[in-house]
């Protein structure tokens, strides 16, 4: 993986919006993130800090904007009114399954027509349509090869329809919907219509479209890794395999190699231990390969943290609040470490109340309150900022300070 | 240490125990021989179950209350596959995990994103769904008069008749079933699996794609269960609806809470005590009473919870 | 054609009719599981047993099986009393033991007891299909109350109806009219506040489950007689159908729990005439399997249980 060069724009949010329902907790935020640097992201509590991470990592998603890494698009292009096209599209697509399989079926299976296997068959395939219909807002590949299964299954139905061409007289079930048979021309606009629709889902553009969001485990495998503001560890873990897992997205054995022992798993493996050790040495931790995660003091499960998220080998780390609840001792230490990981290439944006840490860290600073951006700039110029000083400390300061 | 890591990486703890259960069959034990070995294979078909039933709730903390509705279809495919067919049963075992794999993707994919208690409920329904189709589908399954003359499990062409055969073969399947369980465990994939057992969306930011690595669990789980019931069905040679109740994935589940969900000698440890003590009751209660034997099992359950609800063998260090 | 229309109509009321009386009985079942899911977020398996209990008790006052016999009215109320009894002491004995554990242990439990009360039944009474003695029940429940044409409805249908929508109405007035059921209501919203405001958790729980299994009670006597058969499977299977009506409805939602019980009974009946008899507990499961998976909630959903 080529380093970026130092200066080079790696994370550029454009007016991110985050609301949920009634609430707007991150309005139109925008920030850059570039190689080689140590950005800090400050504010009052309740500011919008860790959401607005959230919606960097794809852990929430964002109602509008624009994130871009590393030359990726992190957020979809969809419209909301494109992705509302989409969806009713979508949703009669699924209501085609209710006029095909009773069709279809009283074909091949005169006698089974309209009975309890027709209608669980019926409500599974509408089923499989409807489910495909939910995760239309996430990125999921293989509901799209779902999507051309039953397609398929569709054509074979109608093409069966077609061949046999039924006298319709035969349907039970006839008697009790006498409109059916006048859909029967509607059947063969509805064959047409389905390769349509398959065919539109290949193109790339609807594949983007259909890209509106972006999974939490493709970002870190793109380069962001993250810690988080109440710690995340998986404690009954010991801490070698807490960092062990940081590696999993840089690591491919899979079923098969494992099961089977191939010397390209076996490989993986005794690299994944090194490389974690590695890690944990870096944050100092590595005296304590086994511990078990949840028994680790506080300090140590930060770091701990740290060194999974390091392990993921990212280009920028988010680390939300690293020195909450650590006494001066810790902090200075922390300090020391996050310039270590700067110094090894990684950019860093860090969300911290601590302003000692910040002010000592940080290249830039960002400042949000109420999930708005009210200022930013270096550090001294942030200092001084009638509009920060006015959000943590009240109005009466800020015209003191003037 | 767990037991597992301990048992499973030191050879001279585990190859006496696989010596002391080669010689099973050979031992001297009277006129109670062919009972015993016949105990015995079941006690090893239930160990194979509570290791694929500990996959999903053991690897990945969501309940599955419908375990034998993949027994159940394993049974059913290898048994008609046999009876329609008379294909060797190295060539119907697979099919039949095959196609038990692809009913736990089916049943699974829609789930991903259930809490606990819906997802137990889905496949509680599910597994109900199957029963019910295989009751009902005369045309395909027989229904309540059941696939008789099922033919024995066979090998290189001759027919494996002796009851001892029967009893290695099912062995092997279990240590095969063993070799993959234990190998993943200690692998990148069962580390993806405790982590999304542990917290999914930590799981995710650490880049495991949580979707993708509960399905290979359904799938996986789902396989064995259908390739235990494969064997049951070609051992014991008839199968009928009625084999294939809730209960029977109540029971499986009582083995390895029993045990310790999640842990792979607490699985084999709760078929190897509960099996067995089912036989047992069975022999010492009068026949009236014959029916105590599931009341104590339903005692069994809640005094576990109650009391230790990890198992016998917890996973997690208390 | 109109007298094949006339035909086709009667069969249709008179499914109509067979329908919402199973409804009200899977109403009153599912209520009980959707109050006790409503306060402390758990699947109370066992539910299913408590109801074939109340058929089991009332049979055995009735018929004389514990050594004496009761009139009618007397072996009812006594039965329901203990049903809702035995619902507080499920809740004492098993679950209450482990409302800090994690959720899965409490289900497991639940389904520990099930199985328990289940054998239990059996043993006690056998595996035999029980019925009510004829001296035993009131002559007048199995003639017709009402005849339109050819379809009939007894007045047991119109005691079973009766029964379950005064039972209903009196519910809601404790729900919401009494401290009681605000306490409930409470509880089921948020319970550390509710304890935090003085209100006895645990108390206000066995409160639900006598209630919740009381009504369970009557239920598994209406059915008893409704039948005439009474073996200790049934509650497995109004059970799955009960719980199957208390999820489509909302789990967790008393109206809810009414609607769907209504909805399934209907779609059993219907279901069951129209396109098969032996899928009918089929139809139970599909529709929970349907719900969960679309829209988890329910109709009248509250509780969301959907991960983020």
């Amino acid at each position: 993986m080529a380093e970026p060069k130092t200066g080079e724009l790696l994370l550029k949010a454009q007016k991110v919006v985050k609301r949920f329902g009634g609430l707007t907790a991150v309005k139109e935020v925008s920030l850059e993130v570039r190689a080689g640097e140590i950005v800090g992201l400050i504010g009052p509590n309740g500011a919008g800090k860790t959401t607005f991470f959230n919606c960097l990592n794809a852990v929430a998603v964002p109602t509008s904007g624009e994130i871009t890494f590393a030359g990726h698009s992190l957020v979809s292009q969809v419209t909301p009114a494109t992705g509302r096209l989409i969806f009713r599209f979508s949703l009669l697509f699924a209501l085609l399954s209710l006029l095909w399989l009773p069709l279809a079926l009283g074909v091949v299976w005169p006698e089974t027509f309209f009975r309890m296997e027709a209608v669980l068959a019926l409500s599974t395939l509408a089923l499989f349509r409807i489910y495909l219909l939910k995760p239309l807002r996430h990125f999921r590949p293989w509901s799209r090869l779902l999507l051309i299964i039953f397609t398929l299954v569709d054509g074979v139905c109608a093409a069966s329809w077609l061949w046999h061409s039924p006298d319709f007289s035969e349907i039970t079930f006839f008697d009790l919907f006498p409109f059916y048979p006048m859909l029967v021309p509607g059947a063969l606009v509805l064959l047409t219509i389905t390769p349509v629709f398959l065919l539109l889902f290949n193109l790339p553009r609807v594949k983007e479209a259909f890209g509106q969001h972006v999974r939490a485990d493709v970002i870190t495998r793109l380069g962001i890794g993250r810690t988080f503001q109440n710690i995340r560890l998986f404690s009954s873990l010991s801490a070698l395999d807490n960092v062990k897992l940081g590696r999993h997205c840089r690591t491919r054995a899979n079923f098969f190699g494992i099961v089977l022992g191939l010397p390209q798993a076996r490989k993986e493996e005794r690299d994944s231990v090194a490389k974690a050790t590695e890690c944990l040495k870096f944050v100092g931790l590595g005296e304590q390969l086994k511990s078990r995660a949840g028994s680790l003091p506080y300090g140590d499960q930060r770091r701990l943290e740290i060194a999974r998220a390091l392990a993921t080998e990212p280009k920028l780390l988010l680390l939300d609040e690293p020195a909450a609840g650590m006494n001066p001792t810790e902090s200075a230490a922390l300090i020391t470490l996050v310039r270590r990981i700067s110094q090894a290439g990684i950019a860093v944006l860090i969300i911290e109340h601590d302003m000692k840490v910040i002010m000592n860290l940080a290249d830039r600073i960002y400042v949000l309150d109420h999930g708005e951006l009210i200022a930013s700039g270096t550090p001294s110029e942030v200092r001084r900022n009638p509009k920060v000083i006015e959000a943590y400390l009240g109005a009466q300061h800020a015209a003191a300070e003037a | 240490m767990h037991l597992d890591d301990r048992l499973f990486n030191d050879k001279r703890l585990y190859l006496p125990l696989l010596a002391v259960v080669l010689i099973l069959p050979w031992l001297p034990m009277g006129s109670a021989g062919p009972y015993v070995l016949r105990v015995a294979t079941l006690t090893l078909v239930y160990m194979v179950l509570a290791l694929g039933l500990n996959v999903v709730p053991g690897f990945t903390g969501l309940l599955d209350l419908g375990y034998v509705g993949f027994f159940g279809l394993g049974a059913y495919t290898a048994g008609l596959l046999t009876v329609h067919y008379q294909w060797s049963i190295w060539l119907v075992l697979p099919l039949a995990a095959l196609n038990g794999a692809f009913w736990g993707v089916l049943r699974g994919a829609p789930t991903l994103r259930l809490s606990d208690d819906y997802f137990a409920i889905v496949t509680f329904g599910f597994s109900e769904l199957i029963i019910l189709v295989i009751r009902n589908e005369l045309w395909l399954t027989r229904g309540p008069m059941g696939v008789p003359g099922i033919a024995r499990p066979d090998i290189f062409g001759r027919v494996l008749d002796q009851p001892w055969q029967a009893f290695y073969l099912i062995l092997f399947f279990l240590l095969l079933v063993l070799w993959v369980v234990v190998k993943i465990r200690s692998s990148r994939l069962g580390r993806a699996w405790f982590a999304v057992r542990e917290d999914e969306i930590a799981a995710e930011c650490v880049g495991v794609n949580v979707a993708t690595y509960k399905i290979i669990a359904f799938a996986l789980s789902a396989a064995i269960g259908a390739l235990a019931g494969a064997f049951y069905a070609r051992w014991f040679r008839f199968i009928h609806p009625d084999m294939f109740k809730f209960w029977e994935s109540i029971l499986i589940l009582c083995l390895i809470v029993f045990g310790g969900m999640g842990s792979i000698t607490g699985a084999l440890l709760g078929a190897l005590v509960l099996i067995p003590l089912t036989e047992v009751l069975r022999i010492v209660l009068p026949a009236e009473l014959s029916n105590a034997r599931y009341l104590l099992f339903g005692l069994i359950i809640v005094f576990m919870m109650r009391w230790r609800p990890a198992g016998l063998l917890p996973v997690e260090k208390e | 054609m109109l007298a094949a229309i006339l035909e086709q109509s009667s069969l249709f009321l008179q499914q109509l009719v067979n329908g919402i009386t199973l409804g009200s009985i899977y109403a009153l079942i599912a209520v009980g599981y959707t109050m006790v899911y409503g306060v402390i977020q758990l699947i109370n398996f066992a539910h299913g047993e408590i109801y074939m209990m109340g058929a089991f008790l009332s049979f055995s006052l009735l018929s004389g099986f514990f050594g004496f016999g009761l009139p009618f009215g007397l072996a009812v109320v006594l039965s329901v009393l203990a049903c809702a009894l035995a619902g507080v002491l499920l809740d004492i004995v098993a679950y209450r033991p482990l409302r800090r554990a994690p959720r899965l242990a409490a289900l497991i439990t639940a389904i520990g007891m099930s199985i328990f009360l289940q054998n239990l039944a059996l043993l006690i009474w056998g595996g035999q299909i029980q019925a009510f003695p004829q001296n035993s029940i009131p002559v007048f429940f199995s003639e017709p109350a009402l005849l339109l044409g050819d379809v009939v409805i007894s007045w047991l249908q119109v005691v079973i109806l009766s029964t379950a929508i005064f039972l209903m109405l009196a519910l809601h007035l404790i729900v919401h009219y009494t401290r009681i059921g605000r306490a409930m209501r409470a509880i089921s919203q948020d319970k550390t506040a509710a304890a935090l405001m003085g209100v006895n958790v645990d108390r206000v729980v066995s409160y639900t489950f006598a209630i919740g299994s009381g009504l369970g009670g009557v239920a598994g006597i209406l059915v008893g007689l409704y039948y005439n058969a009474v073996y200790p499977t049934m509650g497995y299977f109004a059970g799955i159908k009960a719980f199957a009506a208390a999820v489509l409805g909302g789990i967790g939602s008393i109206p809810g729990a009414i609607l769907g019980g209504g909805i399934l009974g209907l779609a059993e009946v219907f279901g069951g005439g129209y396109i098969s008899s032996s899928y009918s507990n089929g139809i139970a499961y599909a529709v929970m399997i349907l719900v969960i998976l679309v829209k988890p909630t329910g109709l009248f959903g509250r509780h969301q249980r959907d991960k983020a």
